[in-house]
């Protein structure tokens, strides 16, 4: 298992969305208190800091967009170089599909994001990285949904 | 309200309305509400899936839903795309495997996997792949598996991660996944071969005959792995130059599980693995990936030589990259060849050291623990002393780590005695707060097993423990080591290499003087009077300036620096014959017997195991705990300071500890002093002339034939004075009060001289008996001779007793205040509170100014709720006075009278 959640934060620490994948915290107290210490981390650390931080059995990987944060939790066996890179080209695809995401873009749209993110990970593995094919696939799925949704 | 209440943005609009948190929960409160109801009115079905969107939202913020599980099975089951779509993305997010409804779930995602929608597939792996468990993987299995093979790549890459999962529930699968897995390998579709190498990594590390099996696929991989290097651009999978190289290290993975132990294997992948590390751009992050990925292939791998260098070359140049998450990675990457090969890290060993004193906290743990495996015999010396040196400057958060990990190599590589001496001696200094007390005990422990280095020791510390500001824990195990080797530090020549420094008695007594009226070091007050004691012992010139602090500290509140300082003088002025066998040097004890341990963690367990034994007396004389037996004590000396200087010690025991033949006067005086004596001493004394002379002195013998007018035992107030002189259990707190308060006339002389003797300690008021002790010479209790509470001038007694026969429950307090001071306290007001269980009557006092020949008195009864009988009387007061113009007001807690 590599990937065992991603949060996207702001930079007043809430959260903007969670993903969990399997062996994380099920719990809905432990995992609050997961994210506030996982932000508390991230963003207390300067620019120049490395963008690797190890809090418990995690190592996350995070990337700053505008007021945005972008982390990625990890096994320590992972590459966390192809992690920050994971990490942008899942940013760059979002963007592609909403043209400039901002905060208020993945909070008004957290169901597109996460069908969006669904076709880059599964089950904490990466699935795929071709932006323009993730970017279809969720497409035709969001419009279908849109079509009929109450 | 519409029906499921809010629309989605309508809800997320008010949760970011919401000035406070209070307001959003209250919102969000309501909201669920709203949905519960939703979901039971049958015909509002078509809100579920706008509810169960709103629930994934509440969720990510951190409030309850699980209310929504059920819908979600539901919205599942139904037919229409985009319900089955948010129930099941409903289902990964809100549920888990152990949840019993991913059980209902099975049924209706086989269905799906069979469906001829590609996408509604999709849905259904991907839940399996979230969420699946063992019973579910098994079920699904066969039609993961022909999924594997499906005509559409969406549905094959999904189906791939989804068998990693399910090989991964149930491991005995594995091997029907593996001629599957061989073919996807071969798969052009980027995505399809990314899955596919996650399942084989996930196989190979699992199972070895898939990894043989897999194995045949190693010169397949290298193919591709060179198709994507020597690839034109591609502009789907082109990340700045280098095409996907998230596949890239994926397959490099594989390769890694694959050639690891090896050789055939690893030498088929070798030409490719060197390509790439040598031709790879790593000017950008992406190339920096692979390359990383890569060098930890060739470090895992059996792989040549000059390849295992390049890797290594790559991470040195990694090392001295400005950007920090390279030399992160690095690091990380070192600290796993070091286990394979130190050599080839040891060039590096300076840049290493120097990113231990990064700014940044994860690249200094980093490299802190890369320094650690790094050190050896040969390389000690200079490694530790930079990183003591470091110690001073780095952040309090860091210190406590790197002083750990400092005092662990030292320990384990030191080259020579001394050279440990000096680096835990500079350790302490800079973090003695970060060290442990075992530490500090083993330290201890090999100064007093190295007597050719107890002055050098001794001269060190005692040079630290000068400066301005030392810290507690090397001022303990300075005092400690000067109060025993003060002979040493005087007389012994100087070590090779040694600060030249002119140590007189004298001047140690000045220091431990010094660290004594220190208030910061309170807790070491003990520890500093045996090493006075010690010294004074052994130097006679000493006892002019040191008997007098003893005397000074005779009379403190503290009651265990009350009673040493009273034992200790009382052993120096009196007993010379004693003085010699009581203060002489401490036995070394045996040294710790443990194997080189390679953790921290380890290290410290073993020690905490195997050290006990020899810590034992350091520990006594350390923490004061009050658990201690003495009798693992050794030998003579280290029997008889036991038993002085342990707390709470089981008279018995220490009594069959010690063989009768052995100095009778060390028995009685262990016995004497030892806390809370339960029977009386059970071995008299026959000849000894040392031992005769105690017995006067403390009236064991003349006690006997005292005929006690109270039913006591007949020795018992022996037992108590003794019980309570040395114990230092809350009973203490008045000692000396219960031979008075149980013998109703006059003491007997041998009473009355045994007291004499040992009430230096209390204060002079206590000289006039108070009028309570006559008055109700059948309900013992204890009295006060010792003020419940003291400021400046003011004391105040408080004597309780049973005034009225009829009520059991009625205790009077007889309150006096004394005043020490020249001058009068004026305006006196005392204010009482007490806890719930008791009503309190306060008669008014005999006056409000308080002159200092004249006490003031008042009467209070006490009546405390039948069922709390037992509880002892707690009072809170609050005074008020003036005194030489000044208006003073204090408040106090005398927890029990």
């Amino acid at each position: 298992m590599g990937i065992r959640f991603m949060l996207l934060v702001n930079k007043l620490g809430q959260t903007r969305l969670a993903r969990y994948y399997d062996g994380t915290p099920t719990e809905r107290s432990a995992r609050n208190q997961l994210e506030g210490e996982i932000v508390r981390r991230c963003l207390a650390r300067g620019a120049k800091e490395c963008s690797f931080v190890e809090h418990r059995e995690f190592k996350l990987a995070y990337r700053r967009y505008a007021s945005l944060f972008f982390i990625v939790g990890c096994d320590g066996e992972e590459n966390e170089l192809a992690m920050l890179e994971f990490a942008h080209c899942a940013v760059e695809t979002l963007d592609r599909h909403f043209g400039n995401v901002c905060e208020l873009d993945i909070m008004m749209h957290l169901d597109k994001v996460h069908c969006i993110l669904e076709e880059m990970v599964m089950c904490g593995e990466i699935v795929e990285t071709n932006k323009l094919l993730v970017t279809q696939e969720a497409c035709k799925q969001i419009d279908v949904q849109e079509k009929g949704y109450p | 309200m519409a029906p499921g209440g809010a629309r989605l943005r309508e809800l997320i609009r008010s949760v970011r309305e919401c000035k406070t948190k209070a307001e959003e929960r209250k919102l969000i409160a309501r909201e669920g509400s709203a949905i519960r109801e939703s979901f039971r009115d049958p015909s509002q079905g078509r809100y579920v899936p706008r509810c169960v969107a709103k629930l994934m939202f509440m969720h990510m913020l951190g409030y309850p839903t699980h209310f929504g599980q059920m819908e979600c099975v539901r919205l599942t089951a139904r037919r229409e795309f985009p319900e089955k779509r948010i129930g099941y993305l409903g289902l990964t997010l809100l549920l888990d495997e152990n949840q019993e409804v991913t059980m209902l779930v099975t049924n209706s995602v086989k269905n799906d996997l069979t469906h001829k929608n590609h996408y509604v597939i999709g849905l259904g792996l991907c839940m399996l792949g979230g969420i699946c468990s063992a019973e579910m993987a098994r079920d699904v299995a066969g039609e993961v598996e022909q999924l594997l093979g499906h005509a559409n790549s969406y549905v094959r890459k999904k189906a791939a991660l989804t068998a990693t999962r399910v090989i991964k529930k149930v491991p005995e699968l594995t091997e029907g996944f593996v001629e599957a897995t061989k073919r996807l390998l071969g798969d052009r579709h980027h995505g399809v071969l990314l899955a596919a190498c996650t399942l084989a990594t996930e196989m190979g590390e699992q199972d070895v005959d898939a990894r043989v099996a897999l194995r045949a696929q190693v010169p397949q991989l290298c193919k591709v792995l060179k198709s994507l290097i020597y690839a034109g651009k591609s502009a789907e999978h082109d990340i700045a130059g280098h095409a996907d190289p998230l596949l890239q290290c994926a397959i490099l993975r594989v390769l890694r599980v694959l050639g690891r132990g090896d050789a055939d294997a690893s030498d088929a992948m070798s030409d490719i693995l060197a390509q790439i590390a040598s031709n790879t751009d790593d000017s950008n992050n992406a190339g920096r990936a692979i390359l990383y990925e890569a060098v930890e292939t060739i470090i895992a791998i059996e792989a040549v030589g000059g390849l295992r260098v390049l890797a290594v070359n790559i991470l040195g140049r990694f090392l001295q990259n400005k950007d920090n998450n390279v030399r992160y990675v690095a690091l990380n990457a070192l600290s796993k060849v070091v286990v394979v090969d130190t050599q080839a890290i040891q060039r590096h060993r300076a840049i290493i050291v120097e990113c231990v004193k990064d700014a940044d906290i994860t690249i200094r743990r980093s490299a802190l623990k890369l320094v650690y495996s790094l050190v050896n015999a040969n390389n000690v010396t200079t490694l530790t002393r930079e990183l003591v040196e470091y110690l001073e400057a780095c952040d309090e958060e860091f210190k406590c780590e790197l002083a750990k990990k400092i005092s662990a190599l030292a320990l384990k590589f030191s080259p020579s005695k001394q050279w440990y001496i000096d680096t835990f001696v500079s350790l302490l200094t800079q973090a003695g707060q970060y060290i442990d007390e075992y530490e500090c005990n083993d330290f201890m422990g090999l100064v007093a097993r190295t007597p050719q280095l107890h002055g050098y020791a001794g001269r060190s510390l005692y040079r630290a423990a000068c400066e301005e500001g030392a810290n507690q824990s090397l001022c303990a195990v300075a005092t400690w080591v000067c109060g025993e080797y003060s002979d040493a530090m005087v007389h012994a020549a100087p070590v090779e290499g040694e600060v030249l420094t002119k140590v007189k008695h004298d001047d140690v007594a000045k220091l431990m003087i010094a660290l004594l009226n220190e208030a910061k070091y309170a807790k070491l007050k003990p520890l500093i009077m045996t090493a006075l004691a010690k010294i004074a012992g052994r130097e006679p010139n000493e006892e002019a300036t040191i008997v007098p602090i003893l005397d000074a500290y005779s009379r403190q509140m503290d009651l265990e620096t009350q009673q040493r300082a009273n034992e200790y003088k009382k052993i120096l002025t009196e007993l010379p014959n004693l003085r010699d066998v009581i203060f002489e040097h401490i036995p070394p004890p045996e040294a710790p017997k443990f194997v080189a341990a390679d953790t921290m963690e380890t290290l410290a367990k073993k020690k905490a195991v195997s050290a006990v034994a020899a810590a034992q007396s350091f520990r006594d004389l350390l923490s004061f705990d009050d658990d201690v037996a003495s009798s693992n004590a050794q030998s003579k000396g280290a029997d008889l300071l036991n038993d002085l200087l342990g707390t709470n010690i089981d008279a018995p025991a220490s009594a069959s500890a010690t063989p009768a033949t052995q100095a009778q006067a060390v028995d009685l005086l262990g016995d004497m002093l030892s806390g809370k004596t339960p029977s009386p001493s059970p071995a008299p004394p026959k000849t000894a002339s040392s031992a005769d002379a105690l017995t006067d002195l403390f009236g064991g013998a003349t006690i006997e034939p005292i005929a006690s007018p109270t039913p006591m035992k007949q020795n018992a107030p022996t037992t108590d004075v003794l019980g309570e002189l040395t114990s230092s259990g809350p009973s203490a707190s008045i000692p000396f009060v219960d031979p008075f308060q149980n013998m109703s006339g006059a003491p007997p002389a041998a009473i009355e001289g045994l007291i004499d003797l040992m009430s230096d300690a209390t204060p002079p008021s206590s000289a006039v008996p108070p009028p309570a002790m006559n008055a109700h010479p059948t309900s013992p209790s204890p009295a006060a001779d010792i003020p419940a509470y003291t400021k400046g001038p003011l004391s105040i007694f408080l004597v309780s007793s049973k005034a009225n026969p009829l009520d059991p429950n009625e205790t009077e307090v007889n309150a006096r205040y004394v005043n020490a001071g020249p001058s009068d306290i004026e305006n006196f007001s005392l204010q009482a509170a007490v806890p719930k269980t008791m009503t309190l009557t306060m008669h008014p006092a005999s006056g409000t100014t308080i002159s200092s020949s004249v006490p003031v008195s008042q009467r209070m009864i006490v009546s405390t709720k039948a069922e709390h009988a037992a509880k002892p009387i707690a009072m809170r007061l609050k005074l008020s006075w003036r005194q030489d113009g000044f208006d003073m007001s204090e408040l106090a807690t005398i927890s029990s009278i």
